[in-house]
């Protein structure tokens, strides 16, 4: 009965590690998605904002420099 | 509802028709079917006083196969042609196109059985002749039919649909599989006492799948 | 595009604290399971695998059951969100049924001495799992996101409804052939063993909650980034039309 033990911990170890990996996996996507709609955000933020004040303007005209 | 079933027997119709004309399917399925069944006499011991249990394995094996075959070869064959298209512009219920196709499907892999079957009894010397067991073969081509009808026309939209298509249709039909060939096996052997179980798993089987492809045919062929 | 980010998501915050209440309801089986119960009778300590294999079991089972409604909402509603649900689900739910064969292996092999029994839950177990990957499979073949989507539904919807019949028909098929019998002890389940059985069940059911938000916020961005794309696209083309025009 000692020796099933090693079955236990494998199967415990096995779950373990792929439970893991899982949640990294899912971990490194939702960063990476995060990022991505940062960059989206950022990149269309210039161009959406509406123009009227100078100081805005310029910063328009030096974006799109 | 009569009209409804004009219409199931006029799209079958059309592919038998097609099928008479052209010779495509029928003919390979059949002979397909038989050397399946051949070559399991080398594969396996089909000699022994055990043959009836692991023949109805091997016969069932190679009828599914070939109604695969057929099935898979019926949908390519429309979509290739460009038929399928001109049957859904037709103003029909698509629920009714699917039972047209099912029907003639299973009209096909009926036909190959009818000879298959007897071909097998004679082969490895088997009482074959048995309502029971002609009754099992029954429901269980009308269950694999029924699925693999639906699912031969969503693998046949892809780029591999032979690969797909078994791996669509086989873990879902497994209860037929099972019971088809315990139905088989059980009349081949004589103990025919749970039979009536394996029958009514076939019939329920048989009742819930094709309802439920009757009801989402429709949203399957949609463009 | 504010709708992609976590700031415009509900529950992002409620979602952390599931996974963390996740975590600890983890840690308390995970110290039932190897301290509070007892040993086995017949199987001795062996038998703890017990506790990991059947909520992973169950909760693979309720996985698949998210697929199906996700499905019938896709294909009743025609709204992309069951689908994204559906699929979030799917994963995991691959990914859960493969634990629960890994170690219900792990578990024959010193109890029956081999290594897979065609018993009805491993052999239904079997099944689901090629089931789930026809399911992806079916999604990766067909070049229509829209199309891939109502097929995996019709899938999600089959496979479902068929996982009972599998298991009757395994379950009958059995009985006339029986093999090594699944059973926890010869006596019923002393009352510390069901306690632990829950609160695993609890702990893999808040996991599987956890995993199952942050996958459908993964899908859901997705879509929503290659909307976006593809708005960008055709703004891109309505300007250089226009400016061809003026030339």
């Amino acid at each position: 009965m000692g020796d099933n033990l090693i079955y236990l911990f494998v199967a415990f170890l096995i779950t373990w590690l792929i439970m893991a990996a899982y949640l990294w996996s899912i971990g490194r996507q939702v960063r990476n998605l995060r990022d991505e709609v940062q960059a989206l955000e950022n990149a269309e933020l210039p161009a959406e904002s509406p123009a009227p004040a100078p100081r805005r303007q310029e910063q328009v005209e030096s974006s799109q420099a | 509802m009569r009209r409804e079933l004009g219409r199931i027997y006029a799209v079958a119709w059309k592919d038998l028709l097609s099928e008479v004309r052209t010779k495509e399917m029928f003919g390979g399925m059949a002979v397909f079917a038989l050397l399946t069944i051949i070559t399991f006499n080398f594969a396996f011991d089909l000699t022994g006083v055990d043959r009836a249990a692991s023949g109805a394995g091997a016969l069932w094996v190679a009828v599914s196969f070939a109604a695969m075959l057929g099935l898979g070869r019926s949908i390519a064959v429309e979509r290739d042609r460009g038929s399928l298209d001109g049957l859904l512009l037709c103003p029909v219920d698509r629920g009714v196109l699917y039972l047209g196709k099912l029907l003639s499907n299973l009209i096909f892999i009926l036909l190959v059985e009818a000879i298959s079957v007897p071909v097998f009894g004679a082969l490895y010397d088997l009482p074959i002749y048995r309502p029971t067991l002609l009754l099992g073969l029954l429901l269980g081509t009308i269950g694999f039919a029924g699925i693999g009808t639906l699912f031969a026309v969503m693998a046949s939209t892809t780029r591999a649909r032979e690969i797909l298509f078994p791996v669509l249709l086989f873990p879902v039909a497994v209860p037929v599989v099972i019971a088809t060939v315990r139905v088989a096996s059980l009349t081949l052997t004589g103990n025919t006492g749970d039979v009536g179980r394996w029958l009514n798993l076939l019939v329920g089987f048989d009742v819930v799948f094709l309802t439920i492809a009757f009801l989402v045919f429709d949203r399957i062929v949609e463009e | 595009m504010k709708q992609g980010s976590t700031r415009g998501l509900p529950g992002w915050r409620f979602a952390q604290g599931v996974g963390v209440l996740a975590g600890v309801v983890m840690a308390i089986a995970l110290y039932m399971a190897f301290v509070y119960a007892p040993a086995d009778a017949l199987q001795g300590d062996v038998q703890r695998i017990f506790y990991l294999h059947v909520p992973m079991a169950w909760v693979a089972f309720l996985a698949f059951f998210v697929t199906f409604i996700g499905g019938i909402g896709y294909l009743w509603k025609r709204h992309r969100g069951w689908d994204q649900l559906a699929r979030a689900s799917a994963e995991i739910g691959l990914v859960f049924t493969t634990v629960v064969l890994l170690s219900g292996s792990l578990w024959g092999k010193p109890i029956w001495g081999t290594w897979w029994t065609w018993d009805a839950r491993l052999t239904t177990t079997l099944l689901l799992w090629f089931i789930y990957l026809a399911y992806f499979m079916l999604r990766s073949y067909v070049s229509d996101p829209e199309r891939a989507a109502r097929y995996a539904a019709v899938l999600g919807i089959f496979g479902f409804i068929d996982v009972p019949i599998i298991y009757k028909s395994v379950d009958w098929w059995r009985t006339l052939h029986p093999g090594p019998v699944v059973s926890t002890s010869g006596a019923a389940m002393p009352d510390s063993m069901v306690y632990t059985l829950f609160v695993a069940l609890a702990a893999t059911t808040l996991i599987y909650a956890y995993l199952l938000y942050q996958r459908y916020w993964i899908e859901r961005t997705k879509d929503e980034i290659a909307d976006y794309q593809y708005r960008m696209y055709e703004r891109q083309l309505e300007r250089e039309m226009r400016e061809g025009a003026t030339i």
